[in-house]
């Protein structure tokens, strides 16, 4: 009896450890390689559609206390898996790409864990020249040395937006208001 | 389609253009400066009036009220005058966000090239109905913006149509076979027909070639509106079939 009881107590506490090792603290790039970033809209209050930014770059400064988090991504790069429909997206009818190439996320009140994990950071989106407060919710992934002598850290972050804040208002009737954005991210520590 | 695309589009356009046509039987100077009030009637309902303007689309609410403001006064070479400044103008307000970063000769020469355009179409001495050759060119950017880019875009040259459509019928009806467009009214809408067709071309992707003869449509005031529907056609065939097939997604 004593046996099993040790035995689960054993498993109890290996399962209640960190299941992913801390990153160390640091200024990282994102590796666009391997960085995915989508967002999720509602089509016709019948269907979700999942959209996604090819292009984009972005730096974490990942130091409890000190964190900071930049990421600036390319309108035009967007992809919805269908060349005319990524083409109206680019058009004003929503990111107006011609006239705002970029959106921004910048992010100067990082919260940390007691691990020194990035879990939240509360900051300013910039799309279509207008700022709104946006929190990005993150969960770590992993972190550790890669093969080729550097040190990456992965995180899922998650944010939740109304295109018709920042002014993208056209044809809401059909196209949902509220965005998912989901991010993977790889960085790669500098 | 949807209530909320046809009521701002073509529902409200027409009746006021038929009220506007209806009071303006005894008061032709109404009649001919309503077209572009009518038109901006339109454009703030589908678009909501941001002031100030951040984009370069949110400038289309001046630039109506600018192709009213140049029809008050007199005819005479300081209206001719006033209405190339105000073209000039429009087309630097829309294109500037795109100039302020890419200043290229291609769009330099492209909006002087709009501009002369629109000038020697808007200035046409005695052109045969214009309201029904402004709205074959509007109505073929309603049609190719929003088959190819922009569906706002679409949407504001087709309540331009619809305006207009109301006084082209007027141009065909045996009883009131006239001009009730005026010299105010075709130069309001080349203005704004101009404006729309460079908004789509620079922010909406709007192919160059068919653009170019949409460009010159309006030169059917001079040349008359045979030449303006093979122009419209002309550009509608070619971006029809430069389409990649099976992409409809609306």
């Amino acid at each position: 009896m004593k046996k099993y009881l040790a035995a689960s107590l054993t498993i109890t506490a290996l399962m209640s450890l960190p299941s992913v090792q801390a990153a160390e603290p640091g200024h990282y790039r994102i590796d666009p390689a391997h960085t995915t970033i989508l967002f999720t809209v509602g089509h016709l209050n019948t269907s979700k559609l999942i959209g996604r930014f090819n292009q984009f770059e972005g730096d974490l400064k990942l130091q409890p206390g000190q964190g900071e988090i930049d990421i600036r991504i390319q309108t035009a790069s967007v992809d919805t898996n269908h060349q005319k429909r990524d083409k109206h997206l680019r058009s004003p009818d929503f990111f107006n790409a011609r006239q705002f190439p970029e959106m921004r996320f910048v992010s100067r009140q990082v919260r940390f864990d007691e691990r020194g994990e990035p879990v939240a950071a509360e900051g300013t989106l910039t799309l279509l020249g207008k700022n709104r407060p946006v929190t990005l919710n993150i969960t770590p992934v992993g972190a550790g040395k890669d093969p080729w002598g550097g040190y990456r850290a992965g995180y899922s972050a998650t944010a939740h937006i109304k295109r018709s804040d920042f002014g993208m208002d056209y044809m809401l009737g059909g196209i949902g208001d509220d965005i998912a954005i989901q991010l993977e991210v790889e960085a790669i520590k500098q | 389609m949807s209530m909320e695309l046809l009521l701002p589009s073509l529902i409200l356009p027409l009746s006021l253009s038929a009220l506007l046509l209806t009071l303006g039987l005894r008061h032709p100077s109404l009649r001919e400066n309503g077209l572009p009030a009518i038109w901006l009637v339109s454009l703030l309902w589908i678009q909501g009036l941001n002031w100030p303007p951040t984009s370069a689309l949110e400038w289309l609410p001046a630039i109506a009220l600018a192709s009213m403001i140049i029809n008050l006064g007199d005819n005479g070479p300081a209206r001719r005058l006033a209405y190339q400044l105000a073209l000039v103008l429009a087309l630097l307000l829309i294109a500037w966000p795109v100039l302020s970063y890419q200043l290229e000769m291609a769009f330099i020469l492209a909006l002087l090239l709009a501009t002369t355009l629109a000038s020697l179409a808007a200035t046409a001495p005695s052109p045969q109905q214009p309201a029904t050759i402004l709205a074959l060119a509007t109505g073929g950017l309603a049609l190719a913006a929003a088959l190819d880019g922009s569906l706002l875009i679409g949407q504001l040259a087709g309540a331009l149509t619809t305006a207009l459509l109301v006084f082209a019928l007027m141009e065909w009806l045996p009883r009131t076979r006239n001009n009730s467009l005026g010299q105010a009214g075709t130069r309001s809408a080349t203005l704004l027909f101009t404006a729309l067709l460079a908004a789509a071309w620079l922010y909406a992707e709007l192919a160059t070639g068919p653009s170019l003869l949409l460009l010159l449509a309006p030169l059917g005031l001079r040349l008359g509106p045979t030449s303006a529907a093979t122009l419209v056609l002309g550009a509608l065939i070619w971006l029809i079939t430069g389409q990649p097939t099976g992409e409809s997604y609306y």
